[in-house]
C-alpha cells in the first residue's frame, strides 16, 4: 500500500514536471502600436531655463517615424506567427495559424493598415502566387485544388509536396533519396507537370542540388548542383522540353539561392571552400554574364528585380542594420541604423513585400509579427 | 499457503522496515522528479540572464571561419528524420550544429572533467563528453580525430578539447560540430541556446531562408522559436509525431 502510494505520488510529481511547456495564450486582435522604448539620443545645451529643464532634462526624447528613420510597427500579438508571407498586392501579411480554441487551423491574414486577423483559407497547403490554387497532401496523395470552385486534381507526385510556377500553370516536385549523408552527391530528379498533374515528365537529375526557380517565360528552370559526374557544379538553366542545360555560373555548393522577382539575378553564398576567394555572398545575372562577390555577408532577400536587402552578419555592431545592394554593381547603401531603427529578428524569419516597400519580420523580442516600411535612400 | 500469504501480509503491514522502504522510494523518485523539474525549467527558458557556458569557437563567424547552421529542437529537418536519425531523441534535433572547416579548434564551453572519449553516444567519427560541476554535461560530436584528453582529466573553459570533423569523413561534405548540453546523468538533452552566452538570433542571420520549425497544425504556435524548445528525454516517445504537420513530410 505504501509502495503504491509512493508510486502514485511520484507519478503525480513526474507528470507535473513533464508539463514544461507554456500554454499558448489566447489571441488578441492586433492593433497598430508604436514600439515602446524607441528613443533617439539628443544633445542638450549646457544651460537651459529651469522650466524647460524640468520638461526635457533627459538624455532621450521620443522620436516620431520619419522617412529617413522608419520605425517598426507591431502587427500581431499573442506570439503570432512564424513564416509570414505577403499577399500579391502587398496589402496583407499572411501566415499559418490556429488563433484560438474554437478557430480552425488555416491561412490567416492581417491587413498592413492594421486590424483583425481573419481567416483567408482553412486549407493548409502550398499556394500559387495568386493564391487561386493550393496543393496539399491527403491520405498519401497530393491534390491541387482550385479555390474558386473547389475542383481538385490528384497529381502524380507520389505523395511529394509540389510547388507552383509563378503563373500557376505548372507544378514541380523533386524525387530523391531520403538521406542525411553526402549531400553533395545525393541525386534529386526534378519533375514538372501542368497544374492539374497532366503532362508530367522528368526534366533533369541533379547531384547535390535543388530547384531555385523558373525563368520569366516559364520555358525553363534554374537549378543548382552537378548534372553529371564529369560536369561542373554550379547554377544551371534547364529547358523544360529538351532538358538542354546552360551553365549560368560555376560554383561549388551554392547555398540558399534566391531568384530575383523578375528573374534577372540569382543570389547565393559559398562557405567553407578551400578557395577562400570563393567564400562569400554572390550575385549572378541569369543571362550568363559574370557574377559579382559582394562586400557584405549575412542574411538577404530581394527587394526589387535588381535590388537586394542584406542584413550583415556583424556581431560587434550595436544592432541590426539593413543595407540595400545594387545587383548589377554590388554598390551597397545603408538603409537603417540600429541606433535609430530598432529591429530584432527571430529565426532569420523576414520577408519583403512584392512592391518592395515594406518588410515583415518575426520579432526576437516578443515573438510577434512586426512591419517596417523600407526607406528609399 | 494462504496462511503464509496472510501472515506475510500482516507481517509486512506491521513491519516498519517496509514502510521506510516505501517512503525512501517516494523520496528518491520525488527527488528525481525534482531534478527533472529543475532541468525542465532550465532547458526551456528563454535566453538566460547569465548563461553558464561560453561559445565553443573563437573569432568571428563568417563564410571562412564558422557559422550556425541548425538549431536545437523541433526543426523541420529533424521532423523529416524523426523515425530514424532522431528517433532516440524524441524526434528532436537534440543539439546545435555549427559548421566550420575540418581542423578548427573546439573550445570547452565550461570548466569540467572529461567523462568519456569516443563513447557509444554517436556523432561519428569521434566524440567527447565533459561533465560540469553545475549539473550539466557537454557533448562534442563529429570530431576530426580522437580527442587528446583522457577520461577524468580536468578542463577549463576555453581550452581546446578537439577539432571539427565531418561525419561523411571527407572534410568537404558537411564539416560541423554537433554540440549537446545534457543532464549530468546524460539521459536528457537541453536546448543549448539559452545556456550558451551568444547572440543566437544574430548568428542565425545568414542566407535567404528562415530557420523553420515543424508546425503541429493542432497548435501551430508551439515550439516555433529557437529559444523556446522542449527538453529531450532519450528513449522516450516522439514529441513531434503530429497528425497534421507543416511543412509536410516528403
Amino acid at each position: 500500500m505504501k509502495l503504491r502510494l509512493g508510486f502514485l505520488l511520484s507519478a503525480i510529481i513526474l507528470a507535473a514536471c513533464a508539463h514544461n511547456t507554456s500554454t499558448p495564450t489566447s489571441f488578441r486582435l492586433p492593433s497598430w502600436s508604436i514600439p515602446k522604448g524607441l528613443a533617439r539620443p539628443v544633445t542638450l545645451p549646457e544651460s537651459l531655463p529651469e522650466e524647460i529643464i524640468s520638461e526635457t532634462a533627459t538624455p532621450f526624447l521620443p522620436v516620431e517615424p520619419t522617412p529617413a528613420d522608419p520605425q517598426p510597427i507591431q502587427l500581431a500579438e499573442g506570439g503570432c506567427c512564424s513564416l509570414p508571407m505577403w499577399s500579391q498586392d502587398s496589402q496583407w501579411v499572411i501566415f499559418l495559424d490556429e488563433p484560438g480554441e474554437y478557430a480552425s487551423a488555416g491561412l490567416y491574414g492581417i491587413p498592413i493598415t492594421g486590424g483583425e486577423s481573419t481567416i483567408v483559407n482553412d486549407q493548409v497547403g502550398v499556394y500559387s502566387k495568386s493564391r487561386t490554387l493550393v496543393a496539399y497532401p491527403e491520405a498519401g496523395r497530393v491534390y491541387v485544388e482550385r479555390w474558386a470552385d473547389g475542383t481538385r486534381w490528384a497529381v502524380p507526385s507520389e505523395g511529394r509536396i509540389v510547388s507552383f510556377s509563378p503563373s500557376g500553370r505548372f507544378i514541380t516536385w523533386a524525387v530523391g533519396s531520403r538521406s542525411i549523408r553526402y549531400p553533395d552527391v545525393r541525386q534529386s530528379t526534378i519533375w514538372v507537370a501542368d497544374f492539374d498533374g497532366k503532362n508530367a515528365h522528368e526534366v533533369i537529375t541533379v547531384n547535390g542540388g535543388y530547384l531555385i526557380g523558373w525563368d520569366v517565360g516559364e520555358k525553363g528552370i534554374y537549378v543548382t548542383g552537378r548534372l553529371g559526374p564529369s560536369m561542373p557544379s554550379g547554377i544551371w538553366h534547364v529547358n523544360l522540353e529538351t532538358s538542354a542545360a546552360r551553365l549560368v555560373m560555376e560554383a561549388e555548393r551554392p547555398r540558399s539561392a534566391l531568384l530575383s522577382p523578375g528573374g534577372s539575378y540569382i543570389v547565393f553564398y559559398i562557405a567553407l571552400s578551400s578557395d577562400l576567394e570563393a567564400n562569400g555572398l554572390w550575385v549572378v545575372p541569369t543571362d550568363g554574364s559574370p557574377g559579382i562577390k559582394l562586400d557584405l555577408f549575412g542574411a538577404y532577400r530581394w527587394r526589387y528585380d535588381d535590388m537586394l536587402v542584406v542584413i550583415p552578419l556583424e556581431m560587434d555592431a550595436p544592432g541590426i542594420s539593413l543595407w540595400q545592394v545594387d545587383a548589377s554593381s554590388g554598390e551597397a547603401l545603408q538603409l537603417t541604423y540600429p541606433e535609430l531603427t530598432s529591429i530584432s529578428i527571430a529565426n532569420n524569419d523576414w520577408q519583403i513585400s512584392p512592391d518592395g516597400r515594406q518588410m515583415v519580420y518575426l520579432s526576437a523580442e516578443d515573438r510577434n509579427l512586426w512591419v517596417l516600411r523600407l526607406p528609399n535612400r | 499457503m494462504d496462511n503464509q500469504r496472510i501472515m506475510n501480509g500482516k507481517k509486512r503491514r506491521g513491519n516498519p522496515v517496509w514502510f521506510f522502504r516505501g517512503l525512501l522510494l517516494v523520496v528518491i523518485v520525488a527527488a528525481i522528479g525534482g531534478i527533472s523539474f529543475l532541468d525542465a525549467q532550465s532547458g526551456s527558458a528563454a535566453q538566460q540572464e547569465d548563461p553558464p557556458f561560453a561559445f565553443p569557437f573563437a573569432g568571428e563567424p563568417g563564410p571562412d571561419s564558422w557559422y550556425f547552421i541548425q538549431a536545437y529542437g523541433n526543426t523541420d529537418f529533424a521532423y523529416r528524420f524523426r523515425n530514424s536519425t532522431y528517433v532516440a531523441g524524441q524526434g528532436l534535433h537534440f543539439g546545435v550544429d555549427i559548421a566550420a572547416p575540418c581542423g578548427t579548434p573546439i573550445l570547452a564551453i565550461g570548466d569540467g572533467t572529461v567523462y568519456s572519449v569516443d563513447s557509444w553516444h554517436g556523432a561519428a567519427p569521434h566524440n567527447l563528453m565533459i561533465n560540469h560541476d553545475n549539473g550539466y554535461a557537454s557533448f562534442y560530436g563529429h570530431l576530426l580525430v580522437r580527442s587528446h584528453l583522457k577520461k577524468g582529466e580536468k578542463v577549463v573553459q576555453g581550452q581546446v578539447v578537439g577539432q571539427v570533423g565531418d561525419p561523411d569523413l571527407t572534410c568537404a561534405s558537411r564539416p560541423h560540430i554537433h554540440l549537446e548540453i545534457r543532464s549530468i546523468g546524460h539521459t536528457r538533452a537541453y536546448n543549448p541556446l539559452p545556456l550558451i552566452d551568444a547572440d543566437w538570433e544574430r548568428l542565425a542571420l545568414i542566407g535567404g531562408a528562415p530557420h523553420i520549425f515543424e508546425m503541429d497544425m493542432d497548435n501551430p504556435r508551439k515550439w516555433q522559436n529557437m529559444l523556446d524548445q522542449p527538453d529531450t528525454r532519450f528513449g522516450y516517445p516522439l514529441l513531434n509525431d503530429y497528425k497534421d504537420a507543416w511543412p509536410p513530410d516528403w
